[in-house]
């Protein structure tokens, strides 16, 4: 046997590396199980989404740092919601790369991704597409992101990985406790994946504080004292009582 | 102002006739011969206007003045104003009794700045000029060969315009920012289509991009006969120097060719940068700037450092939303829990309108689904849904 591998012959149980570049994902666990060890470029990536807010943006936030840092251009097209900049500058993103490009029509979505790709001036390019998405429109952003030196991804929702899709990375993304996320490669060049992996992927900046009393909070809103300000809640500032100062030290509740 | 008419005299009919239409369009400007604006000419440059100075300061002034440059008195001339008590003393009164002195001994009491403006004015030594240049626009008109009652026509005919108006451009070193194409009908008013482009550009493919996207969402009302194109604005463009790995400029100006034809086929403004801005309300502390040319900023202000401790929602409803109540227990497909919190955001109190002060605890919570949302209680007990952590 020839102890060299042959770029054109390929075992079933290996995955397959491309001649492609590829970028990291940051997270270890899942690069292992990429093809090329990350995201692979000139590929439409599909990212499958249990429901919105499970984390799926901070999943691709180290690599779109990582992007933006470099210098290179992120396209955001068709958000769900306002892309919030404190948040994404929170997460290394530099801002200033990105561009929002707002379009409700699916064809005007292609368009829009096949002159970006033309261009050449993107790293990234991600999209939000609707459950009702045809399949040729699928087809035919896989074949503008063979074009394409950066990464695509799309997010489509979780029924979608019933039908067919010409995207060569499918990655299903599943909810799982604060502050982990499942992920479950469900397309790839090599073998099927059997369990998803999970990885952590917390909101950036200290731990979250935690809530003191739940049922308090809940329950009766008026006991809730405020620790920005340390007074009560005002309703008005006209109606605010002007306190002399000693006694306004009495009137602060302790947390 | 000065004129050159030497050399055009012959086509304005002799001097005469040339002083006559100057006076009639000062007259048409406003300007009214002899209150305002007097005119006299000479040799020179210098020689001309110190007589147009003169004839200016008399007790009434000529419409025209001619006189004989050395009779006139020295105060007239500019350079020998700071000596003109040495000069009188001197008994120096005309200009020719200045002229008629031994020049070093002139030289070393006026400077030699008063002999070289009387050698000038005498056409003894060059007096060059800055020539005055005229803030430049590109017109061209083209009749079309047939009468256009679809785009193409008119895409064709503005294609030819193109390439004057390209090779014009080159020449000069120019770039545009704005062209305006006008499709003449048969009777007036014209139809105006505009092209804005996102950066100063003179690249043929660019200005015939935008305009069939212009075109294709242009509704022709009625046939084109004619087509002209006005070009005001512009500003001069350095000759990009080839580059084998690609400059920063020239992905500037790839990029300004994106934004423009995502503009033109979307809307102006559906292609947004981000811009970062130091206030609390988190509704108010971004701002998607939409002006041609994007603009984004460099720094990052104080409350992204700021916000190091405290946590922000990735995407943000612009309108916050109310939510669904389980007793006391807001609710969002089913009854959230509270993960953090709570955080005070309290600003907005100077604003004229009551509706833009917030006073709001924000909690971090997640919902069955495990979904991470960023909501918010009023005072009164209200909560609302403002983001999702995705």
């Amino acid at each position: 046997m020839n102890p060299l591998p042959h770029p054109a012959v390929w075992k079933g149980q290996a995955l397959q590396a491309s001649p492609l570049p590829s970028i990291s994902t940051s997270f270890r666990a899942l690069d292992r199980e990429l093809p090329n060890q990350g995201w692979p470029t000139s590929t439409l990536i599909e990212l499958l989404v249990k429901t919105m807010g499970i984390g799926e943006f901070r999943f691709i936030a180290p690599t779109l740092r990582q992007l933006t840092q470099a210098g290179k251009r992120v396209v955001l097209l068709a958000p769900p919601h306002l892309p919030y900049g404190p948040a994404l500058a929170a997460m290394g993103i530099d801002v200033s790369k990105l561009l929002i490009v707002q379009t409700d029509k699916p064809i005007d979505k292609l368009w829009a991704v096949e002159q970006s790709i033309k261009s050449n001036q993107f790293g990234t390019f991600i999209t939000w597409l609707d459950a009702g998405v045809k399949p040729e429109l699928i087809r035919r952003l896989q074949l503008a992101a063979t074009n394409a030196q950066g990464l695509v991804f799309v997010f489509r929702p979780f029924a979608a990985q019933e039908q067919a899709s010409p995207a060569p990375l499918r990655l299903l993304l599943l909810p799982r406790r604060y502050p982990d996320l499942a992920v479950q490669i469900i397309k790839r060049r090599g073998p099927v994946m059997s369990a998803p992996i999970d990885i952590a992927v917390p909101i950036p900046g200290s731990g979250l504080r935690p809530v003191d009393d739940h049922q308090a909070i809940i329950a009766s809103p008026s006991q809730v004292s405020s620790h920005a300000v340390d007074r009560l809640r005002p309703s008005s500032p006209l109606l605010r009582p002007v306190l002399p100062a000693t006694s306004r030290h009495g009137s602060t509740q302790p947390n | 102002m000065l004129l050159e008419v030497q050399a055009s005299l012959r086509l304005w009919g002799g001097a005469t006739s040339l002083i006559n239409q100057l006076a009639h369009g000062w007259q048409t400007l406003g300007w009214i011969p002899p209150d305002t604006v007097t005119m006299a000419w000479g040799p020179t440059p210098k020689a001309a206007q110190w007589q147009a100075f003169y004839a200016s300061h008399q007790p009434t002034p000529p419409a025209f003045f001619e006189g004989d440059l050395p009779t006139l008195p020295i105060d007239i001339v500019a350079e020998a104003r700071p000596h003109l008590t040495l000069m009188q003393r001197m008994g120096l009164r005309k200009i020719q009794q200045l002229e008629a002195l031994p020049r070093q001994g002139a030289t070393r009491r006026f400077g030699k700045g008063l002999l070289l403006a009387l050698d000038q004015a005498f056409g003894r030594s060059p007096d060059p000029r800055q020539w005055m240049t005229i803030p430049e626009n590109f017109q061209a008109r083209l009749e079309l060969p047939a009468r256009a009652e679809n785009t193409v026509l008119i895409e064709q005919g503005a294609l030819r315009l193109f390439h004057q108006l390209v090779a014009w451009l080159a020449a000069r070193q120019s770039g545009i920012l704005r062209l305006d194409l006008h499709l003449i009908h048969d009777s007036p008013p014209d139809s105006l289509v505009p092209l804005q482009f996102a950066g100063l550009t003179r690249e043929l493919t660019r200005l015939t991009r935008l305009l069939s996207e212009r075109l294709a969402r242009f509704t022709l009302k009625r046939p084109v006969y004619e087509i002209a194109i006005h070009a005001n604005d512009i500003s001069a463009m350095p000759q990009l120097s080839q580059d084998f790995f690609g400059t920063q400029q020239q992905h500037q100006q790839e990029l300004d060719a994106l934004i423009e034809r995502l503009r033109a086929r979307l809307g102006p403004q559906q292609v947004q940068s981000v811009v970062l801005i130091d206030e609390h309300r988190p509704e108010k502390s971004i701002v998607f700037a939409t002006e041609p040319p994007l603009k984004t900023q460099a720094a990052t202000p104080a409350i992204i450092s700021a916000l190091g401790h405290s946590h922000r929602p990735s995407w943000l409803l612009p309108d916050p939303q109310p939510l669904s109540m389980h007793g006391h227990q807001p609710s969002y497909g089913g009854p959230l829990r509270l993960l953090a919190g709570p955080e005070r955001i309290e600003a907005g109190w100077w604003e004229s309108h009551a509706e833009q002060a917030a006073q709001r605890d924000y909690f971090i919570a997640s919902s069955a689904q495990e979904e991470l949302l960023w909501i918010f209680r009023t005072p009164d007990h209200r909560w609302f849904l403002h983001g999702v952590f995705a």
